[in-house]
């Protein structure tokens, strides 16, 4: 509990800092102004986001310490959304982009049917949006390391039940965890955490905690982004006939697009078969 | 068209207007067609159903009281293919037919992928979830509707399918 609390303060220790700094550096009124620019944008961008919603072509939301940026992470790489973030900023060097398997809207939506769920169920401690903890490491998902998932913390008795269950109806957007005795669901807090209190958050159902840090969006990763795709050989024949080779698999918008492509035409004389039915 | 815009063509079509009927299954021909024929796997059965369905909206209208009258349309296509399918399964075996259901790897590798082979390689239900939402445009939540089956699971079952699309369209690998 202690070290979850740790990891907790300095989080909250860091985004009260960097709110402190943006705070000052945009107030100063001494020509640093313009170096803001992207973070006052990003902040503008988040609020929007969160009074309207997420796009939902949107991941995850974090900062990145070792890139000193912020990281939006799109959902199989949204070019259109990209541009539509871009065209948001003056200067779009103060951000990063990264790929999402899930936008933030499907885990939202999987997170509350859960917590619906787990409203009468004993053992189920937490649920919630966000990353998780490893050996006390905080711990992103997908290949970046950096993708969010719905974490459901979880009792040890009832961990292979709902394992199987939660496995066949979500898959890998969710991940189990295995956490103890928390309180309450009446004392839910946050949006990441409607089921179990703060402390419970903090110290098993970082799902929740995580989910809050989301919620200000100043998630932190100490890891660099490292992507390793493998690269395989392809042969995709498109909608039209046409066979394409590439050197990488498709991506998933492509496999979008080929089944857009591929919808079926009736045969041209059917509406006149239909006329004549309806005339009969 | 969108759900307002189809509901007014409707009004217009029930107050006689052949013109808007005509409209109607210009728009949607294209989508429920696709419905249809990806449970059937058969032109011909999916064209009867294909004119059974405009058939019995021509002389039964949704009501106005429908909210979303292309969703309620797409569940219709559902339906009669379904049961088109359910038909055929007691008389003969759509594999049988000359179109393989459920193709091995070394088919679909020797006969050259196409969409339409790696989509039979879905089960039927995340086949018609792909099916609803790519090519009928359908929210997800009006998926879960028609489907009876909790959002989140859609949106799993349809971001599995998309993964194993890319699988076998990837060449087995992803």
């Amino acid at each position: 509990m202690k070290k979850f609390r740790i990891i907790g303060f300095a989080l909250l220790l860091v985004m009260a800092l960097s709110s402190y700094s943006f705070a000052q550096r945009v107030d100063s009124g001494d020509g640093v102004v313009g170096d803001m620019a992207p973070e006052v944008e990003m902040r503008d961008l988040f609020s929007q986001w969160e009074m309207n919603g997420y796009p939902d072509y949107v991941g995850y939301v974090i900062y990145d310490n070792n890139l000193n940026k912020h990281v939006i992470g799109l959902v199989e790489g949204n070019q259109a959304g990209k541009d539509e973030i871009l065209s948001q900023f003056s200067n779009p060097e103060g951000i990063s982009f990264g790929s999402s398997k899930y936008s933030y809207n499907e885990l939202l939506e999987v997170q509350n049917e859960i917590s619906k769920d787990a409203q009468n169920k004993e053992g189920i401690y937490g649920v919630g949006v966000g990353w998780t903890t490893e050996n006390g490491k905080v711990k992103g998902f997908g290949e970046s390391g950096q993708e969010f998932r719905v974490v459901v913390t979880l009792d040890e008795a009832v961990y292979d039940e709902y394992a199987s269950k939660y496995q066949a109806e979500y898959g890998d957007m969710v991940y189990l965890e295995k956490g103890s005795q928390a309180v309450p669901v009446e004392d839910s807090v946050g949006r990441g955490a409607e089921i179990g209190t703060m402390d419970a958050i903090e110290d098993k159902s970082n799902t929740g905690f995580y989910a809050s840090i989301f919620v200000a969006m100043l998630a932190l990763v100490s890891a660099g982004i490292l992507i390793n795709r493998r690269r395989t050989a392809l042969v995709k024949q498109a909608a039209n006939g046409e066979q394409v080779t590439e050197s990488r698999p498709l991506t998933r918008g492509e496999v979008v697009s080929a089944v857009k492509e591929s919808e079926i035409k009736p045969g041209d004389d059917l509406y006149d078969d239909i006329l004549d039915k309806i005339k009969k | 068209m969108n759900n307002h815009d189809l509901k007014l063509k409707i009004e217009k079509f029930r107050d006689g207007d052949m013109d808007a009927f005509s409209e109607i299954y210009e728009e949607l021909k294209i989508p429920v067609y696709t419905i249809i024929y990806r449970i059937l796997y058969d032109r011909m059965l999916a064209e009867d159903v294909m004119q059974d369905i405009f058939v019995r909206l021509y002389k039964a209208p949704p009501s106005l009281q429908i909210d979303k009258p292309r969703a309620y349309i797409f569940q219709m296509a559902r339906n009669l293919a379904l049961d088109s399918k359910r038909k055929i399964k007691v008389s003969e075996p759509l594999a049988d037919r000359g179109e393989p259901n459920n193709p091995s790897m070394e088919f679909l590798v020797s006969t050259r992928l196409d969409i339409e082979s790696a989509l039979k390689n879905l089960e039927l239900e995340d086949r018609e979830i792909v099916t609803m939402r790519i090519n009928a445009n359908m929210k997800f939540r009006e998926i879960a509707e028609l489907t009876k089956k909790p959002l989140g699971t859609v949106l799993w079952r349809y971001q599995r399918a998309i993964g194993r699309l890319r699988e076998i369209l990837s060449g087995g690998e992803s």
